[in-house]
């Protein structure tokens, strides 16, 4: 009987949070526009729709979520993580991550507000520019203090799949640490071209920390740094 | 020196385990981009794999820059390997 209500409960819950964080969007743009969208703000606000969103998929897991923390990151840090499911990129703020900005391709930036709202925030497009010029944009970053998160297979799967080597390149010229997130069952409640969510049990591990030293004197370091990290990931899975 | 069917062979051989593409998907005609899921940023790691397989050195020219197809590349590294031979 508990299993049947939390299923029943799962679904409008879900839908509920969501249509609550699309309805204000318009609003809070209003308001950003008039204070002159601080980076700052518009982070917090990301942060908050962040935190919403993942106490919805609590509910949708049946409240069977569990988050396996590490001391948060001190120094600005690469945050990656597999990508099953939409919204993984609110992972991170589950981890009480605020500092951050992603890297992402073209598309998110394109989707009203939202994609306003992660531009303001100093989201990176990574669409059209070499990875010298996105090294250049996240040193920028890191100098104001901020981790940069990316999914480095690129796109949603639901079965792992290649770790493109950007992610891996950047922390061996930059020399900050790579920082791996596990994600585990929203590829089962959330699979890529799914909406309607399915209850799953949830689990999101954090890693620990891996340094690019040893990859920096090897010939196609960031490579062979990609598929260390995909196989620490892996294990997990 | 070798052969075009040898270079063939050692370029399909490092993408394939690099870039974890399927044997099915390494048709001569096969795009980069629209074939083979591969973009922009992964031409940088192509270029040291590529490096490593045939110990040569790509340079970023425009003749790279030409490459859109694996036929293409099999070509361009065919002509590169004449080069060094």
């Amino acid at each position: 009987m508990v299993n049947v209500l939390k299923k029943i409960y799962a679904f409008p819950f879900l839908s509920a949070v969501i249509l609550w964080l699309a309805l204000p969007a318009p609003f809070v743009y209003v308001y950003f526009f008039i204070s002159g969208f601080r980076q700052n703000q518009v982070r917090n606000f990301l942060y908050i729709q962040g935190k919403a969103i993942q106490f919805a998929i609590c509910a949708a897991s049946g409240f069977n979520k569990k988050i396996i923390k590490k001391s948060a990151p001190q120094k600005p840090s690469i945050l990656i993580a597999n990508h099953p499911c939409t919204y993984d990129t609110f992972v991170f703020f589950d981890f009480g991550i605020k500092n951050l900005v992603c890297i992402a391709k073209g598309w998110p930036f394109k989707i009203p507000f939202y994609g306003k709202f992660i531009k303001k925030a100093g989201y990176i497009n990574s669409d059209n520019k070499t990875s010298e010029e996105i090294i250049k944009e996240v040193q920028d970053k890191f100098a104001q203090n901020l981790h940069i998160g990316i999914f480095p297979e690129g796109t949603r799967k639901k079965e792992i799949g290649r770790f493109r080597s950007l992610a891996f390149k950047i922390s061996i010229e930059t020399g900050a640490d790579i920082i791996p997130f596990v994600i585990k069952g929203l590829e089962e409640m959330l699979p890529p071209g799914k909406y309607l969510p399915k209850q799953a049990p949830i689990k999101y591990i954090q890693l620990a920390p891996i340094s690019p030293k040893q990859w920096t004197t090897v010939e196609a370091g960031a490579l062979r740094m990609a598929q260390y990290v995909k196989s620490i990931i892996i294990s997990q899975l | 020196m070798m052969t075009r069917e040898e270079i063939i062979k050692t370029v399909n051989d490092s993408l394939m385990k690099e870039f974890e593409l399927k044997p099915e998907s390494m048709k001569p005609d096969a795009n980069f981009f629209a074939d083979l899921g591969l973009d922009s940023l992964d031409a940088v790691d192509m270029v040291v794999v590529l490096e490593q397989a045939f110990k040569v050195k790509i340079r970023k020219n425009y003749e790279v820059g030409k490459i859109m197809t694996l036929n293409d590349l099999y070509n361009y590294i065919e002509n590169l390997v004449k080069e060094n031979g």
